[in-house]
């Protein structure tokens, strides 16, 4: 008690005041209604097939728990799945864009190049000062940042709908400051493991700005990813076509990484069923050389033959003993052995077949380990 | 120049000033006394606005503390719980740097008023030296300097003269002196009754956070009506005053019930030698032993700590 | 006032002690890189410090990286715990106080005094950082941002002086920490190391994963973004978010200070 405690108190509330208010500005402005879209799920879904054209610009973030274990030889590349990565994008046009994936103190750049790179892209990689071009666009490869922004992620998978998956509605949500119109995708066949996508478009555009899986199950997103920032204009020609240091490593690739590599193998007759799930053909499995996809819309199991001195690279990985093994079982099947790992949205098994000459396989998709483990004994009981 | 009405401070239990009524009146030479601890040093600063009073009120140069001290602070110099300096600069740029702190004060006399500090305080020599190579009375010398760069109306000074050798004590006194004579008021706090005996003309006695006395030191110290004489020839003198004796210690006698003249006369008049006569007074001494218990640094037991 | 704080700051023989220690700090490393020719890999230790070898106009962004995550902070820490506590402390405060300059003046001067040695500091480290670096590594006509594309010296300049401007202003919540804890305790000390360990836990936050909900708010959690300045087109977003979470810091804690500091007892 003072004869200055009032004017103490009127200042404290004052200052607590304030400090409340702003304190609340992100929740008040996170709070704010969302307006209504007035779009069905299915006129979002096909919006979202049809945005290839919509110029943007903007800033992504990419939240991937994916638990996969860390395989020496991909390690790099599969970086993405686990993690928070944080991309910024430019498109234009299909054969137009940019995508920036920011690193702490680097930058890695995809940059569309058909011209020169006879469809496929140029990269940039702050860490090894290099430019490689990426010849030709192998139709298999892991996936890359740019597979992982809302577009290009949404129609993707809005292509492996299949007449089994359910499209229902899903209400509207305010991303990067857009009132977006929802989806929610759910995969029909029991065995697979995707428990439901949810998908958001930019209802004017029809650009997706967030695409959510989550698996058969889950309460959060395995992987979720969304535009922290969007702006619907035509990014400028000289940020689509940037200019590289003379100083840079200058390479160029047709095989960027494992899979890659393995599609170059040349094809290794496959059987037409494993188990229940069948081998698509024709447009569902467009470029995929060498490499079979079994099963039916979302839910989908890939079959990679692997060359033999890879075989035992990666098998060496998930060898009893090995760090990466100790989560997996140990599978021992008439006609050889696997070892079978499974994530809450992928699973994943590494073959090795005694008969015909050795082959190595490995099997992955989103179905359950139990439909997986199934799946190798079909192949590897297959002539 | 400084009412106070019911003044009080409370820190936590402790009741450190009790519902004081000060009043000090312009061209006061104004004595506050006190031992150690008694809360002297706290109602200088509840004064001043650094310490907020828990209830009471206070006035400085007509303003109420502490909202309308911003209007008085200016015309007050003030030397609080002894002086302080930024020790690594120079007493000079010290100065300098206090006379540019707070608004109204022109940059182009700034030298010329720290000048005139330094030289009324007797530091004009040691300006450039840096502070903390200052002996103790300097450093009091510098604070001094700080109160005086406005030409302040009153001037609060807490223990002026400490660690002042007695030169020193005297060149200040002097200065108050004749400030006080040009009109500033002075507000003195200090437990040395003999400076405050010296230099005041009223005096304040604060003890234990309560205001035990408040008078003009002329009033205090006027005379009991008893004097004292000192006799060598006391045993006659004795017979001679007949019962108006009332203390002998030696050749001194308390005389009760006669003037000084009329006592002087009584004993010349009987062949008795006179050495010394004198009307007796108080001391400050005594009048504030009387008012005052011990001091808060002497801590005797008390009922309930068996 | 603000002047007389300023005046009082740059004759502070420890406010040039903690810029030389500063500089002399990358200048050490520089001297290292220059002699053993071992740089980091690229991606890894402070950002830049790979392509210095390559590149002396690169330096003092790197400097910059260096001082940042912790002898800025700390210096930061120290001035600014030093503002109020000091006074008090030496028992100039109360001198201060009856001159008479107004509390509020007194928070804003010190504050604006704090800044002003967070500027003259982080420019000082860039331009010795710049003479050392190109004395000792050369410069080339052009170097490579983080986006590959190559920028002039001109433009590596240009990016370095919003890179100082935006570390200063990093700082700031720092401080603001140290000032509202030095109005709270007499001890300069005790609210240096009070702000440094608001500054460790905030550290410590941004590294953990269940923090993330409170991550945005963080004062530390832009301070690296200053790394993208260097890249091209440059990334606002961040650093704007910087800018702006450092200002609300510097609002509500300066609100704290002053609200505490106003009808506080001075007792010192």
């Amino acid at each position: 008690m003072s004869v200055v405690s009032r004017q103490t108190r009127r200042r404290w509330a004052t200052v607590v005041a304030a400090t409340g208010f702003l304190a609340a500005v992100p929740a008040l402005l996170a709070a704010r209604p969302v307006g209504a879209v007035a779009m069905s799920a299915h006129e979002v879904v096909a919006a979202a097939a049809a945005s290839a054209g919509v110029p943007h610009q903007g800033l992504v973030q990419i939240d991937a728990s994916l638990g996969l274990p860390t395989l020496p030889v991909v390690s790099d590349e599969t970086k993405i799945l686990s993690g928070t990565t944080r991309v910024r994008t430019w498109w234009s046009t299909s054969a137009s864009w940019r995508v920036d994936t920011i690193t702490g103190t680097g930058e890695e750049i995809t940059i569309a190049d058909p011209a020169s790179t006879g469809g496929g892209v140029r990269q940039w990689s702050f860490e090894n000062n290099s430019v490689t071009d990426v010849l030709y666009g192998p139709a298999v490869r892991l996936p890359r940042a740019d597979d992982l922004v809302p577009p290009q992620a949404a129609r993707r998978l809005i292509g492996w709908l299949g007449p089994q998956d359910k499209v229902l509605p899903l209400g509207a949500r305010r991303i990067a400051g857009v009132d977006a119109a929802g989806a929610e995708l759910v995969p029909g066949n029991p065995a697979g493991t995707i428990g439901h996508i949810d998908l958001w478009v930019e209802p004017a555009s029809g650009l997706p700005v967030q695409v959510d899986i989550y698996s058969r199950g889950g309460t959060r997103p395995v992987v979720s990813s969304r535009f922290l920032d969007l702006d619907l204009t035509r990014p400028a020609p000289d940020v689509l076509s940037p200019s590289f240091v003379s100083t840079a490593q200058q390479d160029s690739t047709s095989e960027p990484d494992l899979l890659a590599r393995v599609n170059a193998l040349g094809s290794v007759p496959l059987p037409d069923h494993l188990g229940s799930l069948r081998q698509l053909t024709g447009p569902a499995a467009t470029g995929l050389h060498g490499i079979a996809v079994y099963g039916e819309g979302l839910t989908r199991v890939f079959v990679i033959p692997l060359p033999d001195r890879l075989a035992g690279d990666v098998y060496d990985a998930v060898a009893p003993g090995s760090s990466v093994a100790a989560g997996g079982t140990r599978l021992t099947v008439p006609g050889g052995q696997a070892t079978v790992l499974s994530t809450p949205l992928l699973s994943l098994a590494v073959v090795s077949g005694q008969r015909q000459g050795g082959h190595g396989y490995i099997v992955v998709g989103s179905v359950t380990a139990t439909a997986l483990k199934t799946a190798v004994t079909a192949l590897l009981a297959s002539p | 120049m400084i009412v106070t009405q019911g003044l009080t401070k409370r820190f936590g239990s402790v009741l450190a000033v009790d519902g004081i009524d000060l009043q000090v009146h312009p061209g006061d030479r104004y004595g506050f006394l006190g031992p150690n601890g008694s809360g002297k040093t706290t109602t200088v600063r509840m004064l001043l606005g650094l310490i907020f009073a828990t209830s009471g009120s206070a006035e400085v140069m007509d303003q109420p503390v502490p909202h309308g001290l911003k209007h008085a602070l200016p015309q007050i110099g003030a030397l609080i719980e002894g002086p302080a300096a930024y020790p690594h600069l120079s007493g000079r740029t010290n100065l300098t740097l206090i006379d540019a702190s707070g608004a109204g004060t022109s940059r182009r006399t700034r030298r010329a008023r720290v000048d005139a500090a330094l030289e009324q305080v007797g530091l004009a020599g040691a300006g450039r030296k840096p502070a903390k190579a200052y002996s103790l009375g300097m450093r009091q010398r510098l604070g001094l300097a700080a109160a005086l760069l406005r030409q302040p109306q009153l001037l609060v000074l807490d223990e002026p003269t400490n660690g002042l050798d007695p030169q020193g004590i005297r060149e200040i006194r002097d200065l108050l002196l004749a400030m006080n004579a040009a009109g500033t008021t002075l507000f003195v706090s200090s437990h040395l009754l003999a400076e405050v005996e010296q230099l005041c003309t009223r005096v304040g006695v604060l003890d234990r956070g309560r205001l035990v006395l408040q008078d003009d030191l002329a009033t205090l110290r006027a005379p009991t009506g008893r004097v004292i004489v000192h006799t060598p020839d006391v045993a006659a003198a004795v017979g001679l005053l007949d019962g108006r004796v009332q203390e002998r210690d030696g050749t001194r006698l308390v005389v009760r019930g006669l003037s000084a003249e009329d006592l002087v006369t009584l004993l010349v008049r009987d062949g008795l030698r006179v050495q010394e006569v004198m009307a007796e007074r108080p001391t400050l001494e005594e009048v504030v032993l009387a008012v005052t218990g011990a001091g808060s640094d002497r801590i005797d037991s008390s009922g309930d700590e068996r | 006032m603000i002047r007389v704080e300023i005046r009082k700051l740059m004759r502070r023989p420890r406010t040039w002690i903690s810029i030389v220690l500063l500089c002399l700090l990358p200048a050490i490393v520089a001297v290292l890189l220059r002699v053993t020719h071992l740089g980091p890999r690229p991606g890894e230790g402070p950002a830049f410090l790979s392509a210095v070898l390559a590149n002396g106009t690169l330096f003092p962004a790197a400097a910059l990286g260096i001082v940042l995550p912790l002898f800025l902070p700390v210096a930061v820490a120290v001035i600014a715990g030093d503002a109020v506590a000091g006074e008090a402390s030496v028992g100039t405060l109360r001198y201060l106080l009856t001159r008479p300059v107004g509390r509020t003046r007194v928070l804003v001067a010190k504050l604006v005094s704090v800044l002003v040695f967070l500027f003259v500091a982080v420019s000082a480290v860039a331009v010795t950082a710049y003479v050392i670096g190109t004395a000792l590594f050369g410069s080339q006509p052009l170097a490579t941002s983080l986006s590959g594309a190559p920028l002039t010296t001109a433009q590596v300049v240009q990016r370095t002086v919003v890179v100082v401007l935006y570390i200063a202003w990093s700082m700031i919540g720092v401080a603001s920490v140290a000032l509202l804890l030095s109005t709270i305790t007499d001890s300069a000390l005790g609210a240096a190391i009070g702000a440094l360990a608001a500054l460790v836990l905030s550290q410590v936050l941004v590294t953990l994963d269940a923090a993330n909900a409170v991550k945005p708010y963080l004062p530390t959690r832009y301070w690296l973004s200053w790394v993208d300045l260097f890249r091209d087109p440059i990334l606002w977003s961040d650093i704007e978010r910087g800018v702006l979470v450092q200002g609300v810091y510097v609002v509500v804690l300066l609100g704290f200070a002053w609200a505490n500091f106003m009808t506080k007892d001075i007792t010192s």
